[in-house]
């Protein structure tokens, strides 16, 4: 219950204060605005370029001849440039690094794949965006999202007993693993020039709300407000809960309050609602994360109000969020992995594309165990501390 | 047996001893004052009955529940004024007491009722939908007040809750104290105004340094400056070599320096007045007034530790 009451507290002083609101919402929105505004003369493409695929496919069979249809048919249709290539030419491509995604077809795919047995599809990628890549692999996901569909249909007698595939796939896969590699399901969002950049600075500003954060932790502890708070009946931890929970709530309502002006004002179709809450959620988390060690970093909240705004914008730019990470250099698109914009922004972007929650899986486990981590330190860094309420 | 025990507290930052050694018992419903100079150990004693800071050896018993396991239930019964003025100043004073009240377990009706009569205890009640960052500073320390006893504690620590306070401000938070004294709680007081601390308090400790000097009643302390004699002399210079002959002789306390003035504590003897001035004399100070003055308990502190309260 404490934990609540001190939430409720941070979410209500927050609320309370003109600078935070213009820090946390003004600035947000009159920068997401003026961006709109500023993008809207450019000339906006139906979505990413076309990705180059090298494409070899070795299996003569029935699979091979619907993954044919399938790449020339309306699914891929804009998303990708096929470039057909035989064995030796694939092996030539991949050693030269000349391709941004190669997918190969073994001969034997069908075969395999009839009798029940692990198949798999190779899908290399190279130097590509990350909306260029998640639109690849939404395409030869949701291919083979068709496929596995369509022998688990096959092998049940029963057609009405066609609902629980599903199910059967899953409890398959569990027990035996995934036969196929499947790791976007989906695709058929929109994405536009405007929409990356709505995505690349709602991240940055959610980031940064870090800073505000840490600026109201180290506030309290200035007032002393935090020393009377620890002097009452509750632990440690229910007071960085509660300041984390409160922190996150605020968050997550700026990141909404941006995705629902930029839907409104522009036009910018977020996607699946589950996939934003669940990105949204990780990101605050991580965000919040980030407030909560800066306040034990710094002891004034001037220095910590400065340093963390900074730290964001070099990782928005390494990340490609100011940019495209295609116009990076190689270094920098080796970097931006390591940065929180890059799997943040990958995340929205995919579900841009038409990606579900389920699809951005490896997004939000990597902001969730960054935003762990960086809690884990916050916390060991807190306990050094004499007192932390000083 | 004692509402509040300190038994051989010690805490170090770095290497300073900020508590040495000190063993204190309070008993209910006293008002106890404890005071020192700034740098004293007053606060760190404070933060240590409070269980905000963890002494590095010695035992906190309040209520006979050792702080070391029952940490959570003595806050509970605890009210904690602090130095500073912590409230939120962009909350209103009603919805400050309610949220220091809730962090106790107050709830709806009750919480509601106890921030009210909170807030009328410290003559807030007409102001209590204001924000608190527009009141004035003696009004900032009576909210600091209410929010510290919107629980009704039966232990009240007030660590100098009159810190830069107008006269009428400071008379009404001390007669608020004595009210609550009155209503039956037991009140630490931190302070270095020795005339708040002999206007209010039952029992009062001397602490320097960390270490706890002499404790008492006000009579018991008015006997120990009974016996003392406060000796002022003001010279054309000061000369220390004559100023540490003066320290050695057997019968002075202390001396303390305030420019060209020297003060002198002594205790009870005839012939003190014609070796000080010898020594004096013998060092070339030229002695512009000498006066013999009746010591208070500002003189007791000077006598006990070298220093004023308000250095």
């Amino acid at each position: 219950m404490a934990i609540l009451v001190l939430a409720a507290k941070y979410i209500k002083t927050s609320l309370k204060s003109f600078l935070f609101l213009l820090a946390m919402v003004g600035f947000p929105l009159l920068m997401t605005f003026f961006m709109g505004m500023a993008i809207q003369d450019l000339p906006e493409p139906a979505g990413p370029p076309p990705v180059s695929l090298l494409y070899c496919n070795l299996d003569t069979g029935e699979t091979g001849r619907q993954l044919d249809d399938y790449l020339s048919g309306a699914a891929a249709s804009g998303w990708l440039t096929v470039i057909p290539a035989d064995e030796t030419e694939y092996r030539t491509a991949l050693a030269g690094n000349a391709f941004q995604v190669a997918v190969r077809i073994p001969s034997d795919f069908t075969t395999r794949f009839a009798a029940g047995q692990s198949a798999t599809i190779d899908i290399v990628r190279g130097q590509v965006s990350d909306a260029a890549s998640a639109a690849i692999e939404a395409v030869v996901g949701e291919f083979t999202r068709r496929l596995k569909l369509t022998r688990a249909v096959d092998t049940v007698p029963d057609p009405s007993a066609a609902a629980v595939v599903p199910g059967i796939l899953d409890q398959a896969a569990s027990e035996r693993g995934d036969y196929l590699t499947v790791r976007q399901p989906a695709v058929g969002g929109t994405f536009t020039s405007r929409s990356f950049f709505a995505v690349t600075t709602m991240v940055m500003f959610l980031l940064v709300a870090g800073s505000t954060g840490a600026i109201r932790l180290i506030e309290e502890r200035e007032t002393k407000t935090l020393l009377r708070v620890y002097a009452a009946p509750v632990t440690k931890s229910q007071v960085l809960l509660g300041n984390l929970l409160g922190q996150m709530t605020v968050t997550c309502c700026q990141a909404f309050l941006i995705i629902l002006a930029t839907g409104r004002l522009f036009g910018i179709v977020w996607g699946d609602w589950g996939g934003i809450i669940a990105a949204t959620a990780a990101v605050s988390f991580v965000s919040t994360a980030m407030a909560f060690l800066v306040a034990c970093l710094f002891n004034s909240a001037r220095v910590a109000g400065g340093a963390v705004p900074v730290f964001v914008s070099a990782m928005t730019f390494v990340s490609g969020g100011m940019t495209g990470i295609e116009n990076l250099s190689p270094v920098f698109r080796t970097l931006s992995d390591f940065t929180l914009n890059k799997w943040a922004n990958g995340a929205y972007f995919s579900l841009m594309l038409g990606g579900r929650s389920s699809d951005i899986g490896t997004n939000l486990a990597v902001l969730a165990g960054a935003g762990l981590g960086i809690t884990l330190l916050a916390m060991i860094l807190a306990n050094r501390r004499e007192a932390f309420y000083e | 047996m004692s509402c509040i025990e300190l038994r051989n507290l010690v805490k170090r930052y770095g290497g300073r001893l900020a508590v040495d050694n000190l063993s204190l018992a309070i008993e209910a419903g006293e008002i106890f004052g404890l005071l020192g100079p700034n740098g004293a150990g007053k606060s760190t004693t404070i933060k240590i009955t409070t269980g905000l800071l963890k002494p590095d050896s010695g035992e906190v018993e309040i209520a006979s529940l050792n702080q070391r396991t029952h940490n959570v239930a003595i806050k509970r019964m605890l009210g904690l004024v602090p130095q500073e003025i912590a409230v939120y100043s962009n909350f209103t004073a009603r919805e400050n007491a309610e949220f220091f009240g809730s962090l106790y377990g107050l709830r709806g009706g009750q919480l509601r009722e106890q921030a009210a009569a909170a807030l009328q205890f410290v003559g807030l009640g007409d102001r209590q939908n204001e924000a608190a960052g527009k009141f004035s500073g003696g009004m900032k320390r009576r909210l600091n007040i209410a929010c510290a006893i919107v629980h009704r504690p039966k232990i009240i620590i007030m660590d100098e809750p009159t810190v830069g306070i107008d006269p009428q401000s400071r008379a009404h938070i001390l007669e608020s104290i004595r009210e609550l004294a009155r209503e039956g709680a037991t009140i630490v007081y931190t302070t270095h105004y020795m005339e708040e601390a002999e206007a209010l308090c039952t029992r009062i400790g001397i602490i320097d340094h960390g270490k706890l000097i002499v404790v008492g009643t006000k009579p018991e302390l008015q006997k120990m400056v009974a016996s003392l004699e406060k000796l002022v002399l003001e010279v054309g210079g000061v000369n220390f070599t004559a100023v540490e002959e003066i320290k050695q002789l057997p019968y002075v306390k202390n001396v303390s320096l305030s420019g060209t003035r020297i003060e002198v504590f002594l205790t009870d003897t005839q012939d003190y007045l014609q070796d000080i001035l010898s020594i004096l004399a013998r060092n070339g100070v030229r002695i512009r007034m000498v006066n013999v003055e009746a010591p208070d308990l500002e003189s007791l502190f000077l006598s006990l530790t070298g220093r004023n309260l308000r250095d």
